[in-house]
């Protein structure tokens, strides 16, 4: 079990004295790892976020960042919110700028950094989320969704260890919630905590390696999302259904006997759990691993590799923008190392664009992924033209 | 929207590298000179300025919105002109009985009325100008730099920016009230505004609250500060926008005699 690097101890707050928003919530995050908090509405939740960077002092209990008790004074609570980035639900809560780089701006600038460093700060913060484009564009100008970027950019812009995001999928359409969360796995890769929440268990299943869950301002359950998602009991309670590939699996394992564990997550562990090949051949995965200087060297539409429409994907924000701009015809823009498990099982061949930090992070999910369905794939590493 | 109608055509503005303060200056100096003459050729020659100006800020482009704010204010101004004619005394050039009055258009009046209403349209170009080149963050962190409060100009760079978000709220609540026959008949569009009034009121509490929270979780030190710093005036601007004013005013010495009747 990886150091927690926040603990609470009996934390409990209210708002107006009479109603409890939290009540004695003693729970860890670990390090490294991607947790995720659910609950219905009300639960406290963002009560509780807002007391991990210190905004909410709590009537009784303590919160501990890296082991040591947090302290309310003004220097120890900068440093703290220079570790402990929170994103708030709704976008407009947070954004102060008129335009999009001077609210990214905005927090590196509170720290005191040079003007330099700011910069940097902002193109890459900028660059992770796509809109680099638009980094003069008034903020009321923006689109929700382009709003909830910025939120994230002025977050990441301050280089935390650990990501808050409240509700960050809420009001996103299909294609930008799979990004954010692709964005989270990626810089969860790049040794950030990352904590959400959400009201989406499907999201919560596949994407958390932790559940914490609270109803009426208590902490109701602490562990794997396996072990929340056996719990029906609890999830009655708190109002949830257990996501799609863990009811098929359950009625599987129901109807046919086969054992339950290990739970599948994805579309390429069901396939593999549900359905017998018929096609003995399988494919092979290339992987062709960018950097910011591909941007800058090839001109639209040159692409990097000639492949199949239908058989590339992208992982990563690199990768991500570089199809932008090249208009590479990728049709797979995110779920791109799922899809092409998926087809390689099937006998075909897969592209994968990934940033060039990101290519062990692809080889350890398809390796996890070999793991849990016993396929075995081989992937090569292309060289770029 | 609207509101960001403004800000789109700052952006555009090939004068947004202006330094804010040095465009406050060569505005105030056309504005002061339309003032300190009596000539009509003042304001005829600030209003081509402002014009040429206005027009190569905004690429020849006015969204329509301001072009009915532009409709109604020369309206109010050409009423009000109107009214001063009718007010002045002097030679008498017409008269017209309504009822019990009689009303006289003097020739004073008439020229007093023009002169009023050239300086008003001329002005109103200038700071058409001024509005279509120069964000109001920029503005005001310009102002910070002559000694203009911090908490004056912050204040007014967070007024900016929480209006659109309630005036967002403000349109969608009248939606909503529309959908649900809020605004059917004199007294229930009334009840319905005093709601959305009151209702607006608690939100704004609200959206401070939360806004309060995030400027902590961003380590809000108790001042904004700015990324991009608008560029400083230099002594150019101040020396040229004075040159102008006295050309300005020589030229309405020049002309003074020129009547328009």
């Amino acid at each position: 079990m990886p150091q927690p690097i926040l603990r609470t101890e009996n934390l409990s707050y209210s708002y107006d004295n009479v109603t409890m928003a939290l009540s004695g919530v003693t729970l860890d995050i670990p390090k490294g790892k991607k947790t995720v908090f659910l609950g219905p509405n009300g639960a406290g939740k963002s009560t509780l976020f807002l007391h991990l960077n210190g905004v909410l002092k709590p009537d009784s209990g303590t919160v501990f960042y890296e082991g040591k008790k947090i302290s309310y004074d003004s220097s120890s609570l900068a440093e703290l919110r220079k570790n402990i980035a929170l994103v708030f639900q709704n976008p407009d809560d947070q954004i102060f700028s008129a335009t999009v780089e001077e609210d990214v701006a905005f927090g590196p600038l509170n720290l005191g950094l040079n003007r330099e460093e700011v910069g940097r700060r902002v193109d890459e913060a900028l660059s992770w989320i796509g809109l680099e484009n638009s980094r003069e564009k008034p903020t009321q100008q923006l689109s929700f969704g382009e709003r909830k970027r910025v939120a994230l950019a002025g977050a990441l812009a301050m280089k935390p260890n650990v990501l808050v995001m409240d509700e960050p999928t809420a009001g996103l359409d299909y294609e930008m919630v799979h990004e954010l969360l692709e964005l989270s796995d990626e810089l969860n890769n790049r040794g950030l905590t990352v904590i959400i929440s959400t009201h989406d268990v499907e999201t919560a299943y596949e994407w958390a390696d932790e559940v914490r869950a609270l109803n009426a301002g208590r902490l109701v359950f602490s562990g794997g999302s396996d072990e929340f998602f056996e719990q029906a009991e609890l999830l009655h309670d708190l109002g949830l259904m257990p996501p799609l590939a863990f009811l098929l699996n359950q009625q599987f394992h129901l109807r046919t006997g086969s054992p339950e564990k290990p739970y599948p997550r994805n579309i390429v562990e069901l396939s593999q759990k549900f359905f017998s090949t018929t096609n003995q051949s399988v494919g092979k995965i290339t992987l062709v691993c960018v950097d910011e200087e591909d941007i800058q060297q090839m001109a639209p539409r040159d692409d990097l590799l000639s492949v199949s429409h239908m058989h590339s994907g992208v992982f990563g924000s690199t990768a991500r923008r570089i199809a932008r701009k090249r208009q590479l015809d990728v049709h797979y823009r995110f779920h791109a190392v799922e899809f092409g498990l998926l087809a390689a099982s099937q006998g075909s061949d897969f592209t994968i664009y990934t940033d060039s930090s990101l290519c062990g992070l692809v080889e350890s999910k398809v390796k996890e992924l070999e793991m849990h369905t016993g396929l075995h794939i081989d992937v090569t590493k292309a060289s770029k033209k | 929207m609207h509101e960001t109608s403004m800000d789109r055509l700052y952006l555009h503005s090939p004068f947004r590298n202006w330094p804010p303060l040095g465009k406050l200056v060569l505005s105030l100096a056309l504005i002061l000179a339309t003032l300190f003459t009596n000539s009509p050729a003042v304001p005829l020659v600030v209003l081509a300025i402002g014009t040429i100006l206005f027009s190569l800020s905004s690429k020849f482009y006015l969204p329509r919105i301001f072009l009915f704010a532009c409709i109604d204010t020369l309206l109010v101004i050409l009423i009000g002109a109107l009214i001063i004619a009718l007010l002045t005394p002097g030679s008498t050039l017409l008269s017209a009985e309504l009822g019990p009055l009689t009303l006289y258009l003097t020739r004073e009046g008439m020229n007093l009325g023009v002169l009023v209403f050239l300086r008003a349209v001329a002005d109103l170009s200038i700071l058409l100008f001024f509005a279509s080149s120069t964000s109001i963050p920029h503005f005001f962190t310009a102002l910070r730099q002559v000694g203009l409060p911090a908490s004056i100009s912050e204040l007014a760079v967070l007024i900016y920016r929480y209006s659109f978000l309630l005036a967002d709220q403000v349109e969608l609540m009248i939606t909503a009230a529309q959908c649900r026959l809020g605004f059917k008949g004199l007294r229930n569009s009334i009840r319905t505004i005093s709601i959305i009034t009151a209702c607006v009121f608690s939100r704004s509490m609200d959206l401070a609250e939360r806004g309060q929270y995030a400027l902590y979780c961003r380590n809000f030190q108790g001042s904004f500060p700015s990324f991009k710093t608008p560029p400083k005036m230099t002594a150019v601007w101040v020396i040229v926008p004075i040159a102008i004013f006295f050309i300005l005013y020589y030229l309405g010495y020049l002309t003074s005699g020129w009547l328009v009747l």
